[in-house]
């Protein structure tokens, strides 16, 4: 049966650490995430300059949140995240539905993505007993797919003119993936991150 | 849906179901192996209180639970449960109906267009969804025959209510334009 997730926990890969973001983790450094389409379309809201108050708002709404998490991902010894996860959890089901943003563009295209979600799979499926995860992609988010389509995700539904946008009021489809536990565990050996150095040696948890 | 609105078929009417209105065949439903086994639920009798309890819930967690009561005789023969999704303007439905006495696509057959005219006219809702377990082959085929469009399935999507397996659910989907009334 799985968990809940606790309120705050850490999680550690080679070269991040991952952790639910608090009121505090709000910066002028993320000012620039959501200032192009597919990451305002990822947190549902306009493309825009997200101020530091409205960082703080957001995080601060899910502090402590059992059942929807804002996970951020810090590379190590650094002060402000690179990146987040949002996980929304079905405790009942055993199904988690993840979705991330690597804000800072300087840490797109190396492996980010590939080394956290390790992580974060690892924890969600290992130690708190989720049996599925969950992804949602809107077609048109070509960066996205091609993730998920070259990982162990296999898509499952196209969801017809699901979404009524924010800016416009059109219709989206929504493209539904999902990933078994046991399809993640038996990955292929190319889906696995390596670390490189000592310290990397095993993805780590202290709750 | 107000919970007092009342739509009406040739045959059934539909009315929201407040916890007064439990009926003694609502809660024989909940003891009947067969319908419980479609339906991925637990055969454990509930009482009226456990029922009424329920209705509550449901409201108060902004969904909507819908009688199907036959016109002659008000006898009460099925339920529709209703999300509504406002921001994406969405509905997504679930079905219970009597197969002991009734068969269900025929009940629904008529149900249906009833309320998704409802839900698209007054309500303004865009598209009906509908999360089906592959346990309730009746609906599966009420909404394959019905012009519903099969998104697709989510494999493996949620625990068996007996057994220590997951099971798929097939995910239909109804964009409801045409389904809006004419307007003058």
């Amino acid at each position: 049966m799985a968990k809940l997730p606790p309120p705050d926990f850490v999680l550690a890969s080679e070269n991040f650490v991952i952790r639910p973001l608090v009121r505090g983790d709000a910066s002028p450094k993320l000012e620039s995430w959501i200032d192009d389409e597919n990451a305002a379309a990822m947190l549902n809201t306009p493309r825009r300059s997200w101020t530091v108050a409205q960082q703080e708002d957001f995080f601060g709404r899910h502090e402590g949140q059992q059942q929807r998490l804002i996970l951020g991902i810090f590379p190590k010894q650094a002060r402000e995240p690179i990146g987040l996860f949002i996980v929304k959890v079905a405790v009942r089901d055993g199904v988690f539905v993840i979705s991330h943003l690597i804000g800072d563009k300087a840490w797109r295209g190396k492996s980010t993505t590939f080394e956290a979600s390790e992580a974060v799979y690892d924890y969600f499926f290992n130690t708190l007993g989720y049996d599925k995860a969950k992804a949602n992609v809107r077609p048109e988010n070509k960066a996205m797919l091609w993730l998920l389509y070259t990982y162990a995700w296999r898509k499952e539904v196209r969801l017809i003119r699901h979404l009524r946008l924010t800016g416009s009021r059109e219709r989206s489809d929504l493209v539904v993936f999902g990933m078994l536990a046991d399809e993640w565990r038996a990955r292929h050996e190319k889906l696995r991150f390596h670390p490189q150095g000592k310290a990397g040696a095993d993805s780590t948890v202290r709750s | 849906m107000s919970q007092t609105k009342e739509l009406q078929t040739k045959r059934f009417s539909l009315r929201p179901i407040t916890p007064d209105m439990v009926s003694d065949n609502w809660i024989r439903w909940t003891g009947d192996p067969v319908l419980m086994s479609q339906m991925n639920a637990r055969v454990v009798k509930l009482s009226r209180a456990d029922l009424q309890r329920y209705v509550v819930a449901v409201w108060k967690s902004k969904r909507m639970i819908i009688g199907i009561y036959a016109r002659t005789g008000a006898d009460h023969i099925g339920i529709y449960e209703v999300a509504v999704d406002p921001r994406n303007a969405n509905i997504t439905l679930d079905a219970l109906v009597d197969q002991q006495r009734y068969v269900l696509p025929n009940v629904l057959a008529e149900t249906d267009p009833v309320l998704l005219r409802f839900f698209a006219g007054d309500q303004r809702i865009e598209k009906a969804i509908a999360q089906v377990v592959e346990t309730n082959a009746p609906l599966i085929s009420h909404y394959e025959a019905t012009g519903w469009v099969k998104e697709g399935v989510l494999r493996q999507e949620v625990h068996a209510a007996s057994g220590n397996r997951r099971l798929d659910v097939v995910q239909f989907g109804r964009i409801l334009a045409s389904e809006q009334p004419e307007r003058t």
